[in-house]
């Protein structure tokens, strides 16, 4: 995931995105971006066919892929929540609900399992009793804190 | 009852236990040798279940997890360690692989 988008600076990523979302073929794509195919096929397979890959290095472009086809947020996982024990949900997978949360596409959620919040709760550290996220987004950098809805905490 | 050593940590060798289980058995320097051989393990075996599969992510993450963790700490209502323990290094590492 992260090979291919290292490799293509941000305007040319969105470019190749607006022209998946279009149906356009990688051929088609390829020459107008100025890029070869498998680029294009590489793209489209770390972007479009692994919704983790998509939204752990590519969040601006998730969100704004959600925003033009909000049905995509149904192909997503759920979002495994759970309740601390200040009465709070939290989620555990956070990336994706700032991503949809920024779509403005509603989640769907589950509770997590018992192992699930076990195996996971080394993530859980907000010091802001789970009402904002820091996002650690790949070429970007750090971007600011996120508020949360008060659904999800993370 | 609580499992003979040497056999719970062939049963964590073979990745019969959970990795995040043992963390809290790492107390000595040849427990994390061991516990990071089962990472090692991991990773070869479920790359797809990590969080941060490459060397630089999982490196950042590690990073932010040590920068953050006095929140993980606080949400738990204990003290932030001055002086990391065995076990708290193996969190560190361990926490790498899913942190977000």
């Amino acid at each position: 995931m992260g090979s291919v988008a290292n490799h293509l600076k941000m305007a040319d990523r969105q470019r190749i995105h607006a022209l998946l979302e279009l149906g356009w073929s990688h051929r088609r794509i390829a020459r107008e971006a100025g890029v070869d195919r498998e680029t294009v096929a590489r793209y489209a397979r770390a972007g479009l066919s692994n919704p983790a890959n998509l939204i752990v290095g590519e969040k601006p472009s998730t969100s704004n892929e959600l925003s033009a086809n909000p049905r995509k947020a149904a192909s997503l996982p759920p979002l495994r929540i759970f309740q601390h024990d200040d009465g709070n949900l939290y989620s555990l997978d956070n990336r994706r609900l700032v991503a949809l949360q920024q779509a403005g596409v509603m989640a769907r959620f589950q509770w997590a399992t018992p192992e699930e919040i076990a195996s996971e709760s080394w993530k859980v550290t907000t010091p802001t009793n789970g009402l904002s996220v820091q996002l650690r987004i790949p070429e970007l950098g750090m971007a600011p804190p996120q508020a949360l809805t008060e659904a999800a905490h993370g | 009852m609580a499992p003979n050593t040497a056999s719970y940590l062939d049963l964590l060798r073979f990745n019969l236990v959970p990795l995040w289980q043992e963390i809290d058995s790492v107390r000595s320097r040849e427990d994390l040798a061991r516990f990071v051989s089962s990472l090692a393990s991991d990773a070869r075996t479920s790359l797809d279940a990590w969080e941060n599969p490459t060397v630089e992510r999982y490196l950042e993450a590690l990073r932010a997890w040590i920068t953050d963790m006095p929140g993980y700490f606080q949400n738990r209502h204990q003290e932030t360690p001055t002086v990391p323990s065995w076990s708290l290094i193996a969190a560190m590492l361990y926490a790498a692989r899913i942190y977000e």
